[in-house]
C-alpha cells in the first residue's frame, strides 16, 4: 500500500487474465464468478486485467462470467507472460487506480509473480484460499485456506493494507454466467516496458508426450484402484465413463501396476481433483489417495468390504464386488437414457 | 561465489493443535523436521559446490532456537555454515515479514557481493504458500524463477526446466544474482554422512546465530508488526457430512444410483 493513501480510498475488485494455450484459462471464469459476488456486497464492480493484446470476443466472455469492465494492457515488446512485466505493470496501475481486492489463479503463472505483486505493493498475499467472502463488520476479505493437509482450516485477513490479494486454485468456484449483462466497459491502454532490471527469459517450451488427458478439468471421474483386478477390467471403468460424459483416473497402485497412465493419477503425488461427481471403484481410501479427491462434490464408493475407509468420505456408499456392479450400473444408465 | 539456501524447520506431522485462545498452532507438542523440499534445495546448492572450485554453501534459517537442529541437519549434509536468525520479534511472521528478514539477512552476508545463488524449497509442508523464495528475491531486487524440476549453472547463467501448462515444459534461463525454488524432482537428496555429521558437531565454528539487531531489521517490517495478513480463526473442518449406502442386489443399486444420479442432474 502506498505510504500516503488511505483503505477507503481502495474499492473495486480486480481479477487477472491468465491464457492457456490461446484461451482464456478456466480458472479466470471461476474467479469472475466469485469476484461478482464479493462486488456485490461491497457494492462496487469487477474489473477482468488483461496483459496481452486481446480479441472482442474475449471481452464478451469474460462479461458474461462477471466482468464489468475490462483493462486491455497492451505492450509491443512483450508477447508472453513474463515476470517482471507483470510485476511492473500491476504494481503502477494499483498505484494509480486503487482496487480493493486482487484474485490471482494459483497456477503456476500466478505463483510465480503474485508473491512479488504482494511485495512491491507492500500489501498481505494469502494462497491457495478455497473460500472468500466479506466480513459484513469491517468490510474486510475474509480468506479461508486449508493447512495441514486439509486438516485445519485458516481464516486469513489482510487488515491494515490494500489491496487484499488472494490466489485461488482451478476447480474451487464454479463460474457463474449472468444473463442479463449490461454492456462490457473496455479500456485499452499501451505500456512501454523497459526492461532495466535483469529478467529471467524463456530459451524454449518443450511439449511432453501423453499429457493429452487432464483429470483435473473433467467434471466427473470415474477412479479405479487396485480393486479392478486387471488392465481388462479398466475397459469398463471407460466404458462407464463414456456413458456418462466423464474421464478415467487411477489411485498410484492401478498407475504404477500400469492399468492407466501415470498422468491420470489422483493424490498427493498425483493430481488434486475436485469433479462434481468422484465414483471411486475398487479403492481402499488411503490418506495419500483421498487428500487428492476429498473435496469432490459428491463421491460414490464401490467397495467389497464395508470396513473399507474411502466409505468415511463417501455420500453414497455401496458395498458391492465391482466387477459385477459396474456392468449392471452401465445397464442401468442406458435403460434411463432410453425411457 | 556464494549459495545461500533457506530451509524451514517444519511440524513432522499433522497431528497439530490448535490454541483455543491465541488461534495460534501449538507447535512445541510435535517433532520438527527439516521442510522435504529443502533437502532437496541444499542437494541442488551442494552438486553445484561439487562442480565448481569456487562456492560456499550457507544455509540459512529463521525460526525459534530448536531450528537450529534444521542448520545441523543441512551441515550435515555438507553445507559449510550456517545461520540461525532468532528473536522473539520475529515471531507471528507472515511471508512478507519472513522475506523481509531473511533478505536483509542475505544482504548483511553478501556484503554488495553480487556473485550469488539462491535456493529455496517450492513450498513449506506447514504454511505451503510458496512465497517466501519470490519475495525474498523482490526484496533484493533480482529474479527469481520458481517450480524448477531441473536445474544447472553455466558460468553465471541459471538454467532451469519447469512446468509450464499441462503437458508442457519450460527452460528458462537467468544470470546471476538469483533465485530459485526447487521441485522434489530435482534431484535426489544425499543422506548426511559421517563426516558430515562430525563436521556439523563443530557447531560452535559454523554456525551463527543473528537477531534483530545484527541485521538491523527495522522493527516495523518484522514479526507481528511486519506482517499484513493476520489468521483471524483456526478450526478444524466439520467431518463429512453424513452418507447413504444403497443396499439390494447389484442390478436393483445400479438402477437406485442411476435414478438419483439422474435427479440430482450428474447426468
Ligand atoms: C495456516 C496458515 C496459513 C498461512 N497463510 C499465509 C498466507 O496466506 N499468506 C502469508 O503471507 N502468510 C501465511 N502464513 C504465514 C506463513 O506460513 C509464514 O510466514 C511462514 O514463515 C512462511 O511461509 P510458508 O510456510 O508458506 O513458506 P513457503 O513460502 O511455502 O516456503 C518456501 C520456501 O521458502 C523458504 N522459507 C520459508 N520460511 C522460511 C524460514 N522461516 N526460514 C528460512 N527459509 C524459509 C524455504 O526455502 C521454503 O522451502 C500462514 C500460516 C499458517 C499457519
Ligand atoms: C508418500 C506416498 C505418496 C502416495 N501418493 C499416492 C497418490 O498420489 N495417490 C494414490 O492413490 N496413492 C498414493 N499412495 C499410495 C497409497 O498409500 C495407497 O497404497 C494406494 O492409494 C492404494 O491404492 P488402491 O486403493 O488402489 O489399492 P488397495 O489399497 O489395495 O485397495 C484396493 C481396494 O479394493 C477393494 N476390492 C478388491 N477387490 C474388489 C472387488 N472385486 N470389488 C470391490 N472392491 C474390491 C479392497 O477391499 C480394497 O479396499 C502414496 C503412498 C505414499 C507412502
Amino acid at each position: 500500500m502506498q505510504p500516503n493513501a488511505k483503505l477507503e480510498d481502495y474499492s473495486g475488485v480486480w481479477v487477472v487474465v491468465e491464457r492457456s494455450e490461446s484461451e482464456i484459462d478456466p480458472v479466470v471464469l471461476e474467479l469472475l464468478g466469485k469476484a461478482w459476488d464479493l462486488a456485490k456486497k461491497r457494492n462496487t464492480s469487477v474489473t477482468a486485467v488483461i496483459l496481452g493484446k486481446h480479441a472482442d470476443q474475449e471481452s464478451k466472455k469474460l462479461g458474461i462470467h462477471g466482468a464489468d469492465n475490462i483493462l486491455g494492457v497492451h505492450c509491443p515488446d512483450v508477447q508472453d507472460y513474463e515476470q517482471e512485466f507483470y510485476t511492473r505493470v500491476l504494481t503502477e496501475l494499483v498505484h494509480e487506480r486503487k482496487p480493493e481486492i486482487i484474485l490471482i489463479g494459483a497456477t503456476p503463472q500466478g505463483r510465480d509473480y503474485a508473491p512479488r505483486l504482494s511485495k512491491r505493493l507492500n500489501t498481505g498475499l494469502t494462497a491457495d484460499c478455497t473460500g472468500l467472502d466479506i466480513e459484513e463488520t469491517t468490510g474486510n476479505l475474509l480468506q479461508e485456506c486449508p493447512t495441514y493437509g486439509g486438516n485445519i482450516m485458516a481464516i486469513i485477513q489482510t487488515v491494515s493494507s490494500r489491496p487484499q490479494m488472494a490466489t485461488v486454485a482451478r476447480g474451487v468456484f464454479k463460474p457463474k454466467i449472468r444473463t442479463k449483462a449490461s454492456k462490457v466497459k473496455v479500456e485499452k491502454i499501451t505500456y512501454c516496458f523497459d526492461a532495466t532490471r535483469e529478467r529471467a527469459s524463456t530459451v524454449d517450451i518443450i511439449e511432453q508426450d501423453g499429457e493429452t488427458r487432464d483429470v483435473r478439468d473433467a467434471e466427473i471421474l470415474v477412479a479405479g484402484g487396485r480393486g479392478m483386478e486387471s488392465s481388462e477390467n479398466f475397459g469398463l471403468l471407460e466404458e462407464l465413463a463414456r456413458e456418462i460424459g466423464g474421464k478415467v483416473a487411477g489411485t498410484r497402485s492401478a498407475c504404477d501396476l500400469g492399468w492407466i497412465e501415470k498422468n491420470c493419477q489422483v493424490g498427493q503425488t498425483g493430481h488434486v481433483v475436485k469433479p462434481r461427481l468422484y465414483i471411486a471403484c475398487g479403492i481402499s481410501g488411503a490418506i495419500q489417495h483421498t487428500i487428492g479427491m476429498q473435496d469432490s462434490e459428491h463421491i460414490i464408493a464401490i467397495n467389497k468390504d464395508p470396513e473399507a475407509r474411502i466409505f468415511s468420505i463417501a455420500d453414497t456408499c455401496i458395498v458391492a464386488d465391482v466387477l459385477e456392479f459396474i456392468p449392471a450400473f452401465i445397464n442401468a444408465i442406458k435403460r434411463f437414457r432410453n425411457s | 561465489m556464494k549459495i545461500i539456501t533457506c530451509i524451514k524447520q517444519v511440524p513432522a506431522n499433522s497431528t497439530i493443535k490448535i490454541d483455543q485462545v491465541t488461534g495460534h498452532l501449538v507447535r512445541e507438542a510435535t517433532p520438527a523436521i527439516l521442510n522435504p523440499l529443502d533437502k532437496h534445495s541444499i542437494e541442488l546448492a551442494l552438486e553445484i559446490k561439487e562442480s565448481r572450485e569456487d562456492v560456499e554453501v550457507i544455509a540459512i534459517t529463521m525460526g525459534p532456537d530448536q531450528a537450529r537442529l534444521a542448520l545441523l541437519e543441512a551441515l550435515s549434509m555438507g553445507a559449510d555454515k550456517a545461520i540461525l536468525l532468532s528473536d522473539i520479534k520475529f515471531a507471528g511472521s507472515d511471508t512478507l515479514a519472513t522475506s523481509y528478514t531473511l533478505s536483509i539477512a542475505i544482504k548483511k552476508l553478501m556484503n554488495d557481493d553480487d556473485n550469488y545463488l539462491i535456493t529455496c524449497g517450492a513450498q513449506a509442508s506447514d504454511g505451503e504458500t510458496g512465497h517466501v523464495g519470490p519475495q525474498v528475491a523482490e526484496e533484493l531486487g533480482i529474479p527469481s524463477i520458481t517450480g524448477a524440476s531441473r536445474a544447472s549453472l553455466d558460468g553465471d547463467v541459471l538454467l532451469v526446466t519447469r512446468g509450464k501448462q499441462a503437458g508442457k515444459l519450460e527452460q528458462i534461463k537467468t544470470r546471476l544474482p538469483a533465485l530459485v525454488t526447487v521441485t522434489k524432482g530435482v534431484n535426489k537428496p544425499r543422506l548426511p554422512t559421517l563426516h558430515g555429521i562430525t563436521h556439523a558437531f563443530d557447531e560452535g565454528a559454523l554456525l551463527s546465530v543473528w537477531n534483530a539487531a545484527t541485521i538491523d531489521a527495522d522493527e516495523e517490517k518484522i514479526g507481528m508488526a511486519g506482517s499484513k495478513t493476520k489468521v483471524s480463526k483456526m478450526y478444524t473442518p466439520e467431518p463429512k457430512k453424513e452418507n447413504i449406502t444403497l443396499t439390494g442386489s447389484p442390478k436393483e443399486i445400479a438402477s437406485k444410483l442411476a435414478s438419483m444420479l439422474k435427479e440430482k442432474n450428474y447426468i
